[in-house]
C-alpha cells in the first residue's frame, strides 16, 4: 500500500515537474520573447525574465532585441562581383546592420526565423548594390567615391522590406578589390613604378655625391689659392726687406759694397760642384806665379 | 467476481496475492538500499519503507543547490548575473553568489579593461591605383557592460559568448573604416610619413559608424603596425630599399672624401706658408749676416783700403781655386799647359805632360784666351 502510494506520488511528482517546466519560459536578456500558441503568434515583446504559458501548446521563442550584423560574405559564400558603369569588375564584401522593429510582422513573414529574415534582407540588398555600383565608373569608385556606398541604400532597402518588420540602419563596403587577373596588371605597373623610383633614387644619390665632391674640391682650391697668395706676399716681403738691408749697407760705400758682394758671389757660385777655371798669364792672381821659373825670376 | 466472494473481503491485489516478481524486486531494492533507510523494519517490514528516513537527505540537497550559486570573478574580468534570464547587474572581481540554476546564472566576461582587435587586410586598393597589405590594430575598452553585451546581437555561431555580437559589429565597422581610409590615401603616404593621418582618418570613420549603435565601447586607438606591398611586388620594393642604401653609401663616400680632403688641403696650405716663412727668415737672416759681415769688413777697409782690397781678393781666389779644376795657360811662349789638381773627367789621357800647343794641337775643350788686363778691380 505504502509502496503503491510512493510510486504514485513519484509519478505524480515527475508529471508535475514536467508540467511546471512546460508552463514557464525564460526570455534571455538581449532578446524579446514571442509567445506562439500552436505555431501562431499570440504575444510579442516579452521582456527578459520568467514568463508563463500553456504547457505543450505554447512555445516561447526569442528574437534578437538589438542590432544584428549581416555579413555579406557569410550570406553569399564569399565576395560578390560588382561591375562599374565602364564594365570593370570588382570583388566586394559588405556588412549591413539591422534590427527587428515589428516582431509580429517578422514572425508572420519569416516564421520567427532570423536566418530566414537575414537571407531575405540580403536578397533585397544585392540587386541594390549592383545597381548602385553600375551607376559610376571604376575610376570614380576608386578616387571620388573611395568605395563608399550611396547614403540612400538603407532607406531604399527598408522601403522594399516593408512587410518584414525590420529596419536596416547602415550598409557598408567592407572590402573592395580587383579580381585576380586584373590585379596582375596593377602589380605590373607597381613594379615598373618602383623600378623607376629605384633608378631615380640611385641617380639622385650619385648627383648628390658628385656635388659634395665638387664642393670639397672647390674649397680645397680656395684654401690653396689663399695660401699661395699669402706665401707670395711673405716671400715678396722677405725679398723687399732683404734688399732694403743690403741697400742700407750698400749706401755706406757703394763701390766697396759692389766689390765685396761680387767676391762673395764668386765664392758661393763657383765653390759648388766641379768648376773648371782657366787662368791666363795676365791674371791678377797669378801676378807672382811664373810657372816653374821660381820666385826670383824677373818680374813682369 | 472472485474477489467479492462473501467471506473474502480481500483485494486479490493485497499483499498475499501480489504478483511475485514485483515483490522480489521491491525486496531486493529494499535490501540494497537498506543502509539508506536506516534499517527500521518491522517484522514484515520489507514490504514498505519509511519515506520519513529520506528527509535528512533533503537539507543536504538544498544546501548543495544553494552552494552552487557561488562563483568567483577573477581579477581583470567582470561578472554578469541574471535572474530568470534577465540581466541584474555587474559583479566586480571577487567572490559572489547568484541564485542557483534554474533561477539565476552568471557569466564571466574577460578583459574588459582593454582589448585589442587585430586584423590583416590583403589587397586593399589605394587612391592612386596601387594595392597594399595592411595590418591593423584596434584598441578599445568597455564603457557600459549592459550595452556592450546586449546592444549587438550574439551571432548564432557563438551562443556561449554574450559579447560576441559586439565583436562582430566592431569587426565589420573596422573593415569598412580601414578600407575607406586607405582608399582615400596613396601608397607613398601609407608607407611613409602620411600613415598617422590615415590612421586618424580611419579612427574617425570608425567612431562615426559606431555612434548610432550605443555599443558600450570606446575605441581609443587604431594603428597600422605594418604596411607593405603585396608579395608579387616585394622584389621591386626590395630594389627601392636597395636603391636608398646605394644612394646613402654614395653620399657617405663623398662625404668621407670631403672630410679627408679639407684637412689635407689645409695642411698643404700651412706647409706652403711655412715654406714661405722659412724662405723669408732665411733670406733676411742671410741678408743681415751678410750685411753685418760687410760692415765689419768695411770698418777695416776704411782704415786701410788698398790693403784690405788686396787681401780680400787673394782670400777669395784661394778659396775658389782650392775646390776647382784649374788650367793655367801661358801664351807668351807658345802654350804651356800645366794641370793642377784633378784631371778632366772627359780627357782620355790622364796627366799629360807639356805639349807644344800649336794652333792645331790644342788640348780638347781648352782654348786659351788672354786674361784681361788687371785693373784696379781684381779680375781673374
Amino acid at each position: 500500500m505504502q509502496l503503491h502510494r510512493s510510486i504514485t506520488s513519484l509519478i505524480i511528482a515527475v508529471v508535475v515537474l514536467i508540467l511546471i517546466s512546460q508552463s514557464v519560459a525564460i526570455v534571455r536578456q538581449g532578446q524579446m520573447g514571442v509567445l506562439l500558441n500552436n505555431g501562431s503568434v499570440a504575444q510579442t515583446g516579452l521582456k527578459p525574465g520568467l514568463h508563463f504559458k500553456v504547457p505543450f501548446v505554447g512555445r516561447v521563442t526569442g528574437l534578437d532585441d538589438h542590432w544584428i550584423t549581416l555579413d555579406g560574405q557569410n550570406q553569399n559564400g564569399g565576395n560578390i562581383k560588382l561591375t562599374s558603369s565602364d564594365g570593370k569588375t570588382f570583388e566586394a564584401a559588405y556588412a549591413a546592420v539591422w534590427h527587428i522593429t515589428d516582431a509580429d510582422a517578422f514572425c508572420r513573414t519569416t516564421g520567427c526565423d532570423e536566418e530566414n529574415g537575414a537571407r531575405r534582407i540580403n536578397d533585397a540588398l544585392t540587386p541594390l548594390l549592383r545597381q548602385a555600383f553600375a551607376a559610376h565608373s571604376a575610376a570614380q569608385w576608386l578616387s571620388d567615391r573611395n568605395g563608399a556606398l550611396p547614403q540612400n541604400i538603407p532607406a531604399e532597402l527598408n522601403s522594399r522590406l516593408n512587410d518584414l518588420g525590420v529596419e536596416v540602419r547602415s550598409v557598408q563596403m567592407t572590402a573592395l578589390t580587383l579580381p585576380p587577373d586584373q590585379l596582375d596588371a596593377v602589380y605590373q605597373s607597381m613594379r615598373a613604378a618602383q623600378s623607376d623610383q629605384a633608378a631615380q633614387i640611385r641617380a639622385q644619390g650619385v648627383a648628390k655625391a658628385d656635388e659634395i665632391r665638387a664642393q670639397a674640391d672647390q674649397q680645397k682650391a680656395a684654401i690653396l689659392a689663399k695660401a699661395d697668395i699669402q706665401a707670395q706676399q711673405i716671400r715678396g716681403q722677405a725679398e723687399a726687406q732683404a734688399t732694403a738691408i743690403y741697400a742700407r749697407a750698400y749706401q755706406q760705400d757703394p763701390e766697396f759694397f759692389s766689390f765685396y758682394r761680387r767676391l762673395q758671389a764668386y765664392r758661393r757660385a763657383i765653390k759648388q760642384g766641379n768648376s773648371v777655371i782657366v787662368l791666363g798669364p795676365d791674371s791678377g792672381f797669378l801676378k807672382y806665379f811664373d810657372g816653374l821659373k821660381g820666385p826670383n825670376a824677373p818680374r813682369r | 467476481m472472485v474477489w467479492k466472494e462473501p467471506g473474502k473481503d480481500k483485494d486479490p491485489w493485497s499483499s498475499a496475492q501480489r504478483p511475485p516478481d514485483l515483490e522480489r524486486m521491491v525486496k531486493s531494492l529494499h535490501k540494497r538500499l537498506g543502509w539508506l533507510f536506516g534499517g527500521q523494519r518491522s517484522g514484515g517490514g520489507q514490504r514498505h519503507f519509511h519515506a520519513a528516513t529520506l528527509w535528512w537527505l533533503v537539507p543536504v540537497i538544498i544546501a548543495a543547490w544553494l552552494i552552487s550559486g557561488f562563483y568567483k570573478v577573477p581579477p581583470g574580468n567582470s561578472g554578469v548575473h541574471y535572474v530568470f534570464g534577465r540581466y541584474t547587474g555587474v559583479a566586480e572581481p571577487g567572490l559572489h553568489w547568484h541564485a542557483p540554476w534554474p533561477v539565476g546564472r552568471a557569466d564571466i566576461i574577460p578583459g574588459v579593461e582593454g582589448r585589442d582587435y587585430a586584423h590583416s587586410y590583403n589587397r586593399l586598393l589605394t587612391g592612386d591605383g596601387n594595392v597594399v597589405v595592411v595590418d591593423a590594430l584596434v584598441h578599445y575598452h568597455v564603457t557600459d557592460m549592459h550595452d556592450y553585451l546586449f546592444h549587438a546581437a550574439t551571432p548564432a555561431t557563438e551562443p556561449q559568448n554574450p559579447d560576441a555580437g559586439a565583436k562582430v559589429l566592431l569587426a565589420a565597422l573596422v573593415d569598412a573604416a580601414v578600407r575607406g581610409a586607405v582608399a582615400q590615401s596613396t601608397l607613398a603616404n601609407l608607407m611613409g610619413g602620411g600613415r598617422d593621418a590615415v590612421e586618424a582618418d580611419a579612427l574617425k570613420q570608425l567612431n562615426a559608424a559606431l555612434q548610432p549603435y550605443d555599443a558600450g565601447i570606446a575605441v581609443t586607438r587604431l594603428a597600422f603596425p605594418r604596411v607593405s606591398v603585396p608579395e608579387a611586388v616585394s622584389s621591386s620594393d626590395a630594389d627601392v630599399q636597395g636603391a636608398h642604401q646605394d644612394a646613402n653609401q654614395a653620399e657617405d663616400k663623398a662625404r668621407a672624401y670631403a672630410d679627408n680632403l679639407l684637412p689635407q688641403a689645409q695642411a698643404e696650405a700651412d706647409a706652403q706658408i711655412k715654406e714661405a716663412q722659412a724662405y723669408h727668415d732665411t733670406l733676411i737672416s742671410q741678408a743681415q749676416a751678410d750685411t753685418a759681415r760687410f760692415e765689419a769688413v768695411l770698418t777695416a777697409y776704411r782704415k786701410a783700403p788698398a790693403l784690405t782690397r788686396e787681401e780680400l781678393y787673394v782670400q777669395t781666389m784661394e778659396d775658389i781655386l782650392a775646390n776647382a779644376d784649374k788650367v793655367i795657360v801661358d801664351t807668351r811662349n807658345g802654350s804651356v799647359t800645366v794641370q793642377l789638381g784633378r784631371p778632366f773627367t772627359s780627357a782620355p789621357t790622364a796627366a799629360s805632360a807639356s805639349a807644344k800647343a800649336a794652333t792645331g794641337a790644342a788640348p780638347p775643350a781648352v782654348t786659351a784666351t788672354p786674361a784681361p788686363a788687371a785693373g784696379t778691380r781684381g779680375g781673374a
